[in-house]
């Protein structure tokens, strides 16, 4: 069930909050817990049951593990038998989602390098898995480095299956929302919660069907249907998905947030202005926050940061990036994009040892075009496609403005530069003029409003923001029948 | 404000801008989906909307409101609009045809039909590359083409959201604009009670005063299409269960292959060769496309896809043998299992010959 479906918005989400609140002001939290899960549950089946079984599976095994490895702990048993079972529980977690998620990659590699016949799986791959596996190394973790954490399993199974973030993140730690699921203010109705969860979703409703997916037909007619791009299409291409991607994201991330709200559940934000980001580091510390925290405390530290010299912290920096781009998708592709952002914060790490001070400006425009162009590895399917889109974008295919154009004697004198007048949009989708260029109207957008959670930060109930609610809730539910999935279900 | 006050004041917005978006859509009713399902009128009379309405719906819905009135029908793309359906004395004749029109939404179609008791003396189904291109499940996102809720689309609570719960669309308030005042009434939609679409009357006027074509359409390079292999099995296994009805339920069933003006023929030409071999292995069908007299004078077509009314009524002659002799002879031939090779092999020849002469090799 997605978030943008009428199925959610006017039935799945009011009917598990009233019952919800129910349960718990005439039964018990414990029933209203019980029910919570199994809604989170229904919602995973209904996508396809096999989601939820192989999400059941995970949480069985994953909290054996934690109790067995919480058990050693108390016992101050011996160090070397508790990293045996860490690693035994990290271990079985890489192999359970590298079957659903690599297998068949290593198997296409393996068969084009040594020219076997090893067949391909034909599985879906579960929705959330990425998530919540990294969810519960997290807690496996923090079991053997501190002990304790040693939950009720309902209130585990209930973290790791919230239908708010299970299928596309956040990636909350158990610290963050366990004891907010124990506390007794979860189970009440909280009227300014439903009222603060409901703004926040409306924005990311909006920012879901109102912008990415009508962005989402430039940069799909663009990467994957055209033949060739000449070097505005290429650009229009490439600029709407580094928009489309950022505004589809961090709209189910609102989404998910509102919801979860609704629940009394604060989660931790995700996104924090990315495009705002003067240099690698900075974007990253606002670009999928949670991902970014859990791979810098349970990846990065542990393999020594850069406590270890400049060579093996370059290295960590790399193999930290290799693993985003891998955990993204399987796809050489993916592991290319984590390749050049694993160079560039390398890169960026000598820089600021030489102190230059960089302009501001040009600091932003110099990381923003590295992320646009970056991410041509992240969308394209094929490395012809991303040729394809960077070949236009170099003007290899040819310039060509409006042919309205052609009177202009500023516009003829270009034309010795080899500027043509044409079709400059042919191979785009046939859209409104405007929607061309909505990705560069919203560059302005993210630079200079505020992000979604500085405005919640400061929601108060106004006439004002009720009229924007409104608006942006209306326009979301009657765009939905054009709903399409959230990329990061993808991954 | 308070929290209270503020999510009443915010659900009355909601729900009041909501009513309003789907007031504006319900009464412009753009696809004559209103018209069509949540109309009370016993008969459907098409001719305020504009011209683009949802055939797929409204077609089936005229003969299920006229129960008794048709007993055999043409089914087809926008191609077969204007084949005369009154002409055709052998049948109460009604042209089913739509835009896009697959045989596999045919067969739907007819099965709906049967479901309903309407009974079924002749079917005449007009193919062309569309139906080989084409998959059905295309059309279950296009406005114009969503098929009736009755026939495999969506319920009509679902429709109504789908048509009415949208962001009011800019074109088609224009086009509303322009139905108020009269504006270019040419290019509202009108059938006539045998569904002959009558949306060509002011072309061929034209057409027939000033006696040269209206458009102008050149083929710049040889290309030829490679038809959808998904789209065309969906078809052919569409047919055959087709031909199977057609016995079990003893109605006549005729296949033909559209007349295709012969500069955009270039480009099908290949695929509908392999089209047509694997047709005639199953049914006989006339094949009104290749080099002919008709297909290659553009006198004969609104423009390069659509032919024109008389072309449609030389079909009916040929298909139903009424006054063949004034029919060009190589209008229209006849393939069997046993004259498809000699049939292809002599318009394979053409298409050759055509391209050594006009120099459009690939």
């Amino acid at each position: 069930m997605l978030f943008n479906s009428y199925a959610f918005i006017l039935i799945f989400l009011p009917l598990v909050a009233a019952v919800y609140f129910l349960l718990h002001t005439y039964l018990n939290a414990r029933w209203a817990r019980l029910f919570l899960l199994v809604a989170s549950l229904a919602f995973m089946s209904y996508w396809n049951i096999y989601f939820a079984l192989v999400l059941i599976c995970s949480v069985l095994f994953n909290y054996a593990f934690g109790i067995t490895l919480s058990t050693f702990a108390k016992k101050d048993k011996s160090e070397t038998r508790k990293k045996i079972i860490l690693a035994a529980a990290i271990t079985a977690n890489i192999l359970f989602l590298g079957f659903f998620k690599y297998y068949n990659f290593f198997v296409e590699n393996i068969n084009a390098a040594f020219s076997t016949n090893i067949g391909a799986l034909q599985i879906l791959l579960p929705l959330g898995i990425s998530f919540y596996t990294f969810m519960q190394i997290a807690w496996l973790t923090d079991i053997y480095r501190h002990g304790g954490y040693r939950y009720d399993f309902f209130h585990y199974c209930l973290y790791v299956t919230f239908f708010p973030y299970v299928v596309s993140g956040p990636i909350p730690y158990h610290t963050e929302i366990i004891p907010q699921i124990q506390s007794e203010q979860a189970g009440r109705f909280n009227l300014a919660n439903l009222c603060r969860g409901m703004f926040i979703f409306s924005i990311g409703l909006f920012k879901k069907t109102v912008i990415a997916d009508t962005l989402a037909i430039i940069a799909n007619g663009g990467y994957d249907t055209a033949a060739t791009l000449t070097f505005i299409e290429a650009w229009l291409t490439s600029l709407s998905f580094s928009m489309q991607i950022y505004f589809d994201f961090s709209g189910y991330t609102d989404m998910a947030i509102g919801v979860a709200l609704i629940f009394n559940i604060h989660l931790p934000i995700n996104f924090n202005s990315p495009f705002k980001a003067l240099n690698i580091v900075d974007f990253w510390r606002r670009w999928h926050l949670t991902l970014t925290r859990f791979l810098r405390d349970y990846l990065y530290i542990p393999l020594g940061g850069s406590r270890k010299g400049g060579i093996r912290t370059n290295l960590n920096i790399m193999v930290t990036f290799l693993v985003v781009g891998f955990w993204h998708g399987a796809s050489w592709l993916f592991l290319f994009w984590g390749f050049i952002h694993g160079a560039v914060s390398i890169f960026y790490r000598y820089w600021r040892l030489l102190g230059i001070r960089m302009h501001k400006a040009l600091a932003w425009f110099l990381f923003f075009n590295f992320f646009n162009t970056s991410a041509i590895f992240f969308r394209a399917n094929t490395w012809h496609d991303a040729m394809k889109v960077l070949k236009g974008m170099f003007g290899l295919n040819g310039i060509l403005i409006s042919e309205k154009l052609a009177d202009s004697p500023f516009w003829q004198k270009m034309t010795s530069f080899g500027i043509q007048f044409g079709g400059w949009r042919e191979n785009l989708p046939q859209v409104d003029l405007h929607n061309y260029f909505l990705c560069i109207a919203l560059i302005f957008v993210v630079l200079f409003t505020k992000n979604s959670n500085e405005l919640l930060r400061d929601f108060s109930p106004n006439r004002k923001n009720a009229l924007a609610v409104g608006v942006m809730m209306v326009l979301g539910l009657l765009l939905l029948n054009q709903a399409s999935t959230f990329l990061y279900f993808n991954f | 404000m308070n929290y209270r006050k503020w999510l009443i004041n915010t659900w009355s917005l909601i729900i009041l801008l909501s009513l309003v978006a789907v007031g504006i859509n319900f009464h412009i009713d753009h696809y004559a989906v209103r018209l069509t399902l949540f109309s009370p009128y016993k008969t459907l009379y098409p001719a305020k909307y504009p011209d683009g309405i949802n055939e797929h719906m409204f077609k089936p819905e005229f003969v299920f409101r006229n129960p008794g009135k048709f007993d055999s029908f043409i089914f087809g793309t926008s191609r077969v609009w204007v084949i005369d359906a009154a002409q055709i004395d052998t049948g109460s004749f009604f042209n089913m045809s739509y835009s896009e029109g697959l045989p596999v939404e045919h067969l739907a179609i007819v099965k709906a039909f049967l479901e309903k008791d309407i009974e079924i003396k002749s079917i005449v189904i007009g193919l062309d590359g569309f139906c080989f291109n084409k998959l059905a499940s295309d059309h279950e996102t296009q406005l114009m083409r969503i098929m009736h809720p009755d026939i495999g689309g969506p319920n009509r609570l679902k429709l109504f959201g789908i048509y009415f719960f949208r962001k009011p669309d800019l074109v088609e308030l224009k086009g509303w604009l322009e139905r108020l005042r009269n504006i270019r009434p040419e290019r509202r939609f009108s059938m006539d009670s045998h569904g002959l679409v009558l949306r060509w009357k002011t072309a061929d006027k034209i057409i027939e005063s000033i006696g040269k074509p209206i458009f102008d359409y050149q083929l710049q390079k040889y290309e030829p299409l490679t038809y959808n292999r998904r789209a065309t099995e969906e078809s052919f296994t569409a047919i055959e269960e087709l031909i199977a009805l057609s016995a079990k339920h003893n109605f006549s069933l005729v296949f033909y292959i559209s007349p295709i003006y012969y500069q955009l023929y270039l480009k099908n030409a290949e695929p509908l060769f392999k089209v047509k071999e694997r047709l005639a292995q199953l049914t006989d069908f006339y094949d009104f496309s290749g080099f002919n007299t008709v297909t290659t004078d553009a006198l004969n077509y609104y423009e390069e896809v659509h032919f024109r009314y008389r072309v449609g009524d030389m079909i009916i002659k040929r298909l139903f043998g009424a006054g063949t002799k004034d029919l060009p002879d190589d209008f229209g031939a006849l393939v069997t299992r046993y004259n498809v090779g000699g049939h292809l092999e002599k318009q394979k020849l053409e298409l050759a010959q055509y391209l050594q002469t006009h120099n459009l090799q690939q």
